[in-house]
């Protein structure tokens, strides 16, 4: 049997990780969810997640603060960016930062579902 | 050329007018098009060949057409299973509210497949006053994105009233909601609504039975807003432009006042609400 992966969804959309963590439970994860980059830090550091999807624009801290702040912490903790802001640019930035994906909002069940399958092979 | 904004069409050209176009939009909520409409739009049969039909029932017009030979039953099962858009919608509803006749219904749709420009660009151009003539661009393709939208992820066909820019009625009890992109180029937009149609938004949008206002409908907004002003990003970005957005802002009761402001009226079927266009946060706090 698959271990149940531990992931933290961190965005400021209440909705965004209400239906988030539904789709994330489907594919057999455990979900933590955080609201902005500063709560996402705190999460990673005291919960030691398999994975992040992380949104951008967030108060506080925002994403791509959060992705450089994260990979020092852990390198190789996989993290996939789940944003409405899916530029070429931002998409460059964040894989430059050590992102795993970039998957832009809004976003279907296949895309999730192939990002747990990613965090699970990293995990594994 | 996007077929979903015929009524637009009809509406900038002021084919049929705003009291009209609301009334046929609550109407096209409840109606499916037609095989006669279908049959026309599609090329099978001339509008004036049908006529005098298409106000019969279906089946009776089933039958007419294939006695004379108008249709062939494999014509006729073809249109049967066509998948068809709002535009459709709107058009048989124009017809059965008795404002166009099928011939020049069918003759103002060839004359919209053969315009070039965005109907939704032409709609901004109408109501933009001089003085914003250097935003006209901008603001015609951030409309463009934003109507998608509507249809996209809030499931309601809608117009943009080009004759009355402002929400009927007294608006007491109002949300508002605004969203920042700066760089290359800077745009605040967002919505200004009665909190019945701001509610109902909310709804659509997080596929949810919300009764009030509460931080999950106004979330919902937020998210919506977020989402389209990211898909207009990507699009300017496409265009070289880059842009990034800021925190989406959220207020209650409180009126629009930005630098080089548009306010345009969206007409849904279930009531109406302004998108409003800026140079700078139009959300006084």
């Amino acid at each position: 049997m698959e271990k149940k992966l531990k992931v933290i969804i961190a965005d400021d959309s209440q909705l965004l990780r209400k239906k988030l963590r539904v789709e994330l439970e489907k594919n057999g994860c455990e979900v933590i969810e955080a609201e902005n980059g500063k709560e996402v830090v705190m999460q990673v550091l005291k919960d030691k997640p398999d994975g992040v999807i992380l949104d951008i624009v967030m108060p506080e801290i925002g994403g791509i603060e959060a992705l450089q702040t994260l990979k020092e912490i852990d390198a190789d903790l996989p993290i996939i960016m789940l944003s409405s802001a899916g530029t070429p640019q931002k998409l460059m930035t964040t894989l430059q930062l050590g992102a795993l994906d970039f998957i832009q909002k809004p976003y279907t069940s296949a895309q999730i579902k192939k990002a747990v399958e990613a965090i699970r092979k990293r995990a594994e | 050329m996007n077929s979903h904004y015929f009524g637009q069409y009809l509406l900038n050209k002021k084919i049929i007018t705003s009291a009209e176009a609301e009334k046929v939009l609550e109407y096209s909520l409840s109606v499916n098009p037609q095989i006669p409409l279908l049959a026309v739009v599609q090329g099978m049969v001339t509008a004036e060949k049908l006529n005098d039909y298409y106000k019969l029932t279906k089946s009776e017009f089933i039958e007419k057409s294939t006695l004379e030979g108008i249709l062939t039953n494999a014509q006729i099962g073809a249109l049967l299973q066509m998948n068809t858009g709002e535009s459709m919608a709107f058009a048989q509803a124009t017809l059965e509210l008795g404002i166009l006749d099928l011939v020049e219904l069918s003759k103002h749709f060839e004359q919209y497949k053969k315009e070039e420009s965005s109907v939704i660009s032409e709609a901004i151009d109408i109501l933009a006053p001089a003085d914003l003539e250097n935003e006209k661009a901008l603001y015609g393709n951030y409309a463009e994105v934003f109507m998608r939208s509507l249809i996209r992820f809030l499931n309601t066909p809608a117009l943009i009233d080009v004759n009355v820019p402002v929400i009927d009625g007294d608006c007491v009890k109002t949300h508002i909601v605004s969203q920042a992109l700066v760089g290359d180029t800077e745009l605040v937009a967002g919505i200004y609504a009665p909190d019945e149609v701001f509610l109902e938004l909310a709804c659509r949008y997080s596929q949810e039975s919300l009764e009030k206002i509460d931080d999950l409908a106004k979330d919902s907004i937020l998210e919506f807003i977020n989402v389209m002003n990211g898909l207009f990003a990507v699009e300017l970005a496409n265009r070289q432009i880059e842009v990034d957005l800021d925190l989406p802002r959220l207020a209650a009761n409180s009126e629009p006042f930005g630098n080089q402001q548009l306010t345009v009226r969206i007409d849904m079927g279930f009531g109406s609400f302004l998108l409003v266009m800026a140079g700078d946060e139009f959300i006084i706090s």
